[in-house]
C-alpha cells in the first residue's frame, strides 16, 4: 500500500513536481513487480491520450514488509504543459499512478491514483 | 451546443511555420496542389462514382426491361449513393479552380508562438496566378478557439468540436484590379485561454479562417492553426 506526500500538489509548467512516495504493507505477500509513474491523460467524449512524463525509480526488492519505505521523486513539467483542463468535450488530468502485481496475479493491484494541478505560467 | 461543419473544420495537427526574414509564414497546404489533396479530390470520387454509375445503370436497364417494385426501390436506393459521387466530382472541379486561379494563402506573424493574453498583428495574403480581380469582391475572417475531439464508435471515427470562443473580424473589401489580395488585423489571444492541447483525439484549437471572395472564382476559405503555448502574458 503506498501513500503519496506532494511537497506542492499545484506547479506551473517548467517548474517542478517532488514528493514522496511511502510504501507500507504488513502483508504476508510482497510484490513481484510494481511501478509508479508522473503521466497525463484525458477524459471526456474523445479517444484516450496519455503521455507518462517521468518514471519513479522503484524495484519490489524496495518493498520490504511492516517497514516504511520512502521513495523521494522530483520531475520537471515540460514548458509546453499540457496544463490541468476542464472543458465540454475534453478534461486533461495530471496524476502519480502506482500499482503493484502480487505474487500469482497477473494483473495490476492495487492502482493508486493521485491527481495533481497543472498551471500556466 | 456550437460546433463546426465539416467543411470549416481544418485537418490534421499543428503545422510548425517556416521561419522568414519578416517572422513565421504559414503556407495554407488545401490551396495548393499536391498528389495528397489531388488524390482526394478526384480519384477517389471517380472511383466512387464508376461503381455507383454502373449499378445505375444496370438497374436502370433491368427496370426498364421489367418494371417491378423492388427494383424501383434498389434503384433509389443507389441513386444517392450516384448523386453523392456527383457531388465529389463537382467539390473536386472547384478545388481545381480555385488552386488554378489563385497561390495558396500565406499568413505572417512576426512573433510565435503565441502566449496567453498576447495581443499581435497578423497578415495574410493570396495572389492571383494571372491577372487581375475582375470586379469587387471582399475578404472576411473569423478569429476562433473550440475544441475537437475524435473517437471510435464501432468502426465509424466521429469527430465532434466545441467552440469556446470566437470573434468575427472586420470585412474588407478587395478593390478591382488587385493581383495581391492582403488583409491586415490585430488579435487577441484571451487571457484566461486556454492554451492549444494538440493529442492524437483531443486538440484544443486557435485558428484563424480568411474567406476570399472574388467575381468569378469560387469562394474558399483558408485555415490557420497557431499554437497558444501555457504562458500568460
Amino acid at each position: 500500500m503506498f501513500e503519496m506526500h506532494f511537497h506542492n500538489k499545484q506547479v506551473t509548467v517548467g517548474n517542478e513536481l517532488s514528493g514522496k512516495l511511502v510504501w507500507y504493507s504488513p502483508d504476508l505477500h510482497l510484490p513481484r513487480q510494481a511501478s509508479a509513474f508522473v503521466h497525463w491523460y484525458t477524459e471526456g467524449r474523445g479517444d484516450l491520450d496519455e503521455q507518462t512524463i517521468f518514471t519513479i525509480p522503484l524495484e519490489p526488492e524496495q518493498l520490504i514488509r511492516d517497514q516504511r519505505v520512502d521513495i523521494p521523486f522530483a520531475v520537471q513539467i515540460p514548458h509546453g504543459g499540457p496544463i490541468t483542463y476542464n472543458g465540454s468535450l475534453i478534461r486533461v488530468i495530471w496524476a502519480v499512478q502506482a500499482w503493484v502485481k502480487l505474487p500469482r496475479s497477473s494483473k495490476r493491484d492495487n492502482t493508486q491514483t493521485w491527481p495533481f494541478l497543472v498551471m500556466p505560467r | 451546443m456550437s460546433t463546426l461543419t465539416t467543411e470549416e473544420l481544418s485537418k490534421g495537427r499543428l503545422v510548425a511555420p517556416k521561419r522568414v526574414p519578416e517572422g513565421f509564414l504559414w503556407v495554407d497546404a488545401k490551396g495548393a496542389w499536391s498528389e495528397d489533396n489531388f488524390l482526394r479530390s478526384f480519384i477517389g470520387p471517380l472511383v466512387w462514382c464508376s461503381f455507383s454509375f454502373l449499378f445505375f445503370a444496370a438497374l436502370l436497364f433491368s427496370l426498364l426491361a421489367a418494371p417491378n417494385w423492388g427494383l424501383f426501390v434498389m434503384l433509389l436506393f443507389i441513386s444517392m449513393f450516384a448523386a453523392a459521387g456527383v457531388g465529389m466530382i463537382v467539390k473536386g472541379l472547384r478545388w481545381l479552380t480555385i488552386i488554378s486561379k489563385f497561390h495558396p494563402g500565406e499568413v505572417l506573424l512576426a512573433s510565435y508562438p503565441l502566449r496567453m493574453g498576447e495581443t499581435f498583428r497578423l497578415r495574410f495574403r493570396r495572389s492571383l496566378r494571372r491577372g487581375y480581380t475582375q470586379g469587387s469582391g471582399e475578404i472576411n475572417a473569423k478569429w476562433l478557439c473550440y475544441e475537437w475531439v475524435q473517437y471510435r464508435q464501432g468502426t465509424d471515427i466521429e469527430t465532434k468540436t466545441h467552440i469556446l470562443w470566437e470573434q468575427d473580424l472586420p470585412l474588407m473589401t478587395i478593390s478591382t484590379g488587385t493581383q495581391v489580395v492582403t488583409y491586415e488585423t490585430k488579435l487577441t489571444v484571451l487571457p484566461e485561454g486556454p492554451p492549444s492541447l494538440d493529442a492524437q483525439h483531443n486538440q484544443v484549437r486557435w485558428e484563424i479562417h480568411i474567406s476570399v471572395d472574388v467575381p468569378g472564382i469560387p469562394k474558399d476559405t483558408a485555415h490557420f492553426r497557431f499554437e497558444v503555448v501555457p504562458e500568460a502574458v
